[in-house]
């Protein structure tokens, strides 16, 4: 039963869906990252030298309960010589031992929600607070957020484009081999025809073979996308930590799902149109 | 009388887009043995496809075991050819597979759910060929006139109505072909199954005289003398 065509089949099958697979992971990362980078987006809030303890407490107060504050967060203040400490942590020197005047002014830091993170919301969130009193000044990474959705959305595109072209290039694959398959058994077909089988009785061990070959594709495939991901993840720890391979599984488990389908109806179609085919030629 | 297994009115037979047969009117009652004449390319082999709707009727009314053969559908089909035994020159068994395994194949295809009916039926027509022992035997191993036995044993597995037979014996030579004839002749009237049988070896007239139709010329003549 077994001729190489149908081992190409399930190779290319599975080489398919891992591919797929693997954008499909691609792009969830990247999204993952995008999302990761946007929450972790800090405004930074310069307070004026000679703010007042009210001024400032009024600000904290404005700002936990703004809707461009990220929700179960609170804004942190953080005064010029905690900030030249840890600028001293950060640069391994000591100016706070120079004895000068502390250059760094108190600060107020929050985060935005993720719907905040775009520039122009960003530009009112900064002005917005810029106008409260004792304020200094408001930065923000202009533009950065920004540029990680547009390549995240560019990333997505083209992952879509390359998901579509494999699928069309596996649905063909597939066709191919079933109309081989069918012309190779046509002497069994049309014995069968002759004899009075009816179409589903003709194609039941096609769809079988159509189930159990898109299972074992997806399967392989799935133990493929593991063992990269395993493999990737002891190479660079970093993945590990943005996820708990829940993801993976999830994957694995939809393109072997994907395989069974993909097969069963390219094979589903592939048998009918053969044995249409062969009805129309003659009618 | 019986309503008869074939009726064709007026038929008109094509090969492709060509007619090959004009004006064909043709009655086979149940049971009757009829001999189809004709040079190779006559038309013989398209008539009989027009009988088991391998090919569509066109012109005409035709009947065949109750099917009209205008109106049919692909799905009615199956239901056609399971009153039909059909056999070929060729022999057409799965050369991949034993003669039982052959004949469980197609009571398996025309829904012979259970195993033990399946091995009982298989017993039957190969006793019925005279050829029991063939059960395990591969196809290739048996000789031609054993493989033709066994093809009739397989057109006969459903009780056909009409056993079409399109130059069974090509392949024979001449007292394998007389055998094969006769068996078919004896099986048919046991089972009261139409025959019909086409031939361009005019020596098994000889032999086996029975009403006989000659295909010549793209019309369909009745030979009351088909012995020259």
């Amino acid at each position: 039963m077994h001729t190489p065509n149908k081992f190409y089949v399930t190779v290319s099958l599975a080489l398919v869906l891992f591919l797929l697979g693997l954008t499909a992971y691609w792009a969830y990362l990247a999204d993952d990252i995008t999302r990761k980078f946007r929450e972790d987006l800090d405004v930074v809030v310069e307070l004026k030298a000679d703010h007042t303890m009210e001024e400032r407490r009024q600000l904290l107060a404005y700002l936990t309960q703004s809707p461009f504050n990220q929700p179960l967060t609170l804004p942190k203040f953080l005064d010029k010589e905690a900030a030249l400490t840890s600028l001293d942590r950060e640069l391994a020197s000591d100016l706070a031992a120079l004895g000068l005047n502390n250059p760094l002014l108190d600060v107020v830091t929050f985060n935005v929600p993720i719907d905040y993170s775009r520039s122009d919301s960003l530009a009112v969130v900064a002005a917005a607070v810029k106008s409260r009193e004792g304020v200094d000044d408001v930065y923000y990474q202009k533009g950065f957020a920004e540029m990680l959705a547009v390549n995240a959305r560019r990333v997505t595109l083209v992952v879509g484009g390359v998901v579509l072209l494999l699928l069309v290039i596996t649905g063909i694959l597939i066709h191919n081999t079933v109309r081989l398959s069918l012309s190779a058994n046509r002497l069994l077909i049309k014995t069968q025809e002759l004899v009075g089988a009816s179409w589903g009785f003709i194609s039941r061990p096609y769809l079988w073979r159509a189930v159990w070959q898109g299972l074992l594709a997806g399967l392989l495939a799935a133990a493929a996308l593991s063992g990269t991901w395993y493999g990737l993840a002891n190479y660079l720890p970093e993945i590990r930590s943005l996820e708990d391979g829940l993801p993976v599984l999830v994957i694995c488990g939809s393109i072997t799902a994907l395989g069974v389908l993909i097969n069963f109806l390219s094979y589903y179609i592939g048998v009918r149109r053969y044995l249409r085919l062969r009805i129309d030629d003659l009618y | 009388m019986l309503e008869p297994i074939v009726r064709l009115r007026n038929v008109t037979v094509h090969r492709g887009d060509r007619p090959v047969l004009r004006d064909v009117n043709l009655d086979v009652a149940a049971g009757e043995f009829v001999y189809l004449v004709g040079r190779t390319g006559s038309g013989k082999s398209s008539l009989l496809k027009t009988l088991y709707a391998d090919l569509p009727l066109r012109e005409g009314s035709g009947v065949v075991a109750g099917h009209d053969l205008r109106k049919i559908k692909r799905r009615n089909l199956p239901a056609l050819r399971q009153r039909l035994g059909i056999v070929f020159q060729e022999v057409n068994l799965l050369t991949d597979r034993s003669v039982a395994e052959n004949l469980d194949f197609v009571l398996r295809a025309t829904g012979w759910r259970r195993r033990e009916e399946r091995g009982r039926r298989i017993n039957e027509v190969l006793h019925a060929v005279n050829l029991p022992a063939a059960r395990d035997v591969m196809p290739y191993a048996l000789s031609g006139g054993e493989q033709q036995r066994i093809a009739f044993a397989r057109a006969l597995l459903n009780k056909p109505a009409l056993v079409i037979a399109d130059e069974v014996t090509g392949n024979l030579d001449h007292e394998t072909s007389l055998e094969t004839l006769q068996l078919m002749r004896e099986l048919a009237r046991k089972n009261n199954a139409a025959i019909l049988f086409a031939t361009h070896d005019r020596r098994l007239l000889e032999h086996y005289q029975a009403r006989t139709l000659r295909c010549k010329d793209g019309v369909i003549t009745s030979l009351e003398n088909p012995l020259p």
